[in-house]
């Protein structure tokens, strides 16, 4: 598909200490959350701005979201949050570009316990996507696609 | 200080150019949307986002009663997205422990019963955001006195 990038948002970890202050901006392609409570986050990256993700997602950090429509939200994974890495390969590219996908550990058994239902729809040479035209607490960036049965 | 004048000095022409191509270094958003779902990390997490779910398929060897519907909903078999325009839901079945806890006294002793049972429920959710807990115990009452769970097998 073209112009990716109007569907893609954009995550912003801000990281200040006593000497130094770091910004990391990845790029958003799929999110799961409720208010301010993130569900899933999957965002892609070079390989150091992904580690240093990574690592706020294990200090429960806060992070900027910015939506492909200009909402911007406050939003974290907190306590329980589980990562998945892996690179994907660019043709004419030397370096590959890491992806990450961050989530609840096991957001089902955590939707389980809770009662809350997650409308997600999967296709399964796609990915995960979240339908955006069901009214639901998820929100989704990228892709939406509507599986029939 | 005195205005400018219009032809106070002569004009400069900017030079012409040779064509050039304007060249992108970024990353490819395109081809990552493309690549991304496939990727490793997807693939981990796939199964604890989205297990896999047995789902009834093909066409059955004797015509299905109305009885062998239910069996099957009750089951989970025949969860989906089903209907058309404002119709069009989707539909999910589970089943749910519900646990009764009332208290008895003996003199001085307090007895504390739990009993459970399990129950089927059906949860609508509709295109234009209507939705509906179908179960066999009222709701109202099922709120004061019921606590219910589902097991880690039906995780939705």
């Amino acid at each position: 598909m073209q112009n990716a990038h109007l569907r893609l948002g954009l995550l912003e970890y801000h990281r200040i200490t006593e000497k130094t202050s770091a910004r990391i901006r990845v790029r958003v392609s799929s999110y799961i959350g409720e208010d301010e409570q993130a569900h899933l986050i999957s965002v892609f990256g070079s390989d150091s701005d992904i580690g240093a993700i990574t690592a706020a997602v294990h200090e429960k950090a806060y992070f900027t979201l910015t939506f492909p429509d200009g909402l911007i939200k406050e939003v974290t994974l907190g306590e329980h949050a589980s990562c998945y890495r892996s690179s994907v390969i660019l043709p004419g590219r030397k370096h590959p570009v890491r992806h990450l996908v961050a989530s609840l550990s096991s957001c089902t058994r955590m939707a389980a316990r809770t009662g809350q239902s997650f409308l997600v729809t999967v296709q399964r040479s796609l990915g995960v996507v979240v339908n955006l035209s069901w009214p639901s607490r998820c929100a989704r960036v990228g892709k939406a696609h509507l599986r029939d049965s | 200080m005195p205005d400018l004048a219009p032809n106070a000095c002569e004009p400069y022409r900017v030079p012409p150019t040779s064509e050039t191509a304007l060249s992108y270094h970024g990353l490819p958003y395109d081809l990552l949307e493309d690549l991304l779902p496939h990727s490793g990390a997807w693939k981990q997490v796939m199964p604890f986002l989205a297990p896999h779910e047995e789902v009834a398929t093909g066409r059955p060897i004797t015509p299905l009663h109305g009885g062998h519907v239910g069996l099957l909903c009750t089951a989970g078999l025949l969860n989906g997205v089903f209907g058309q325009g404002d119709d069009r839901h989707i539909a999910r079945w589970r089943s749910v422990k519900h646990v009764t806890t009332f208290v008895e006294h003996d003199e001085e002793n307090e007895i504390v019963h739990h009993r459970e049972r399990w129950a089927n429920e059906l949860r609508l959710v509709y295109a234009d955001g209507r939705t509906l807990k179908l179960t066999e115990t009222p709701i109202r009452q099922e709120e004061d006195t019921d606590a219910e769970c589902a097991p880690a097998a039906r995780a939705a």
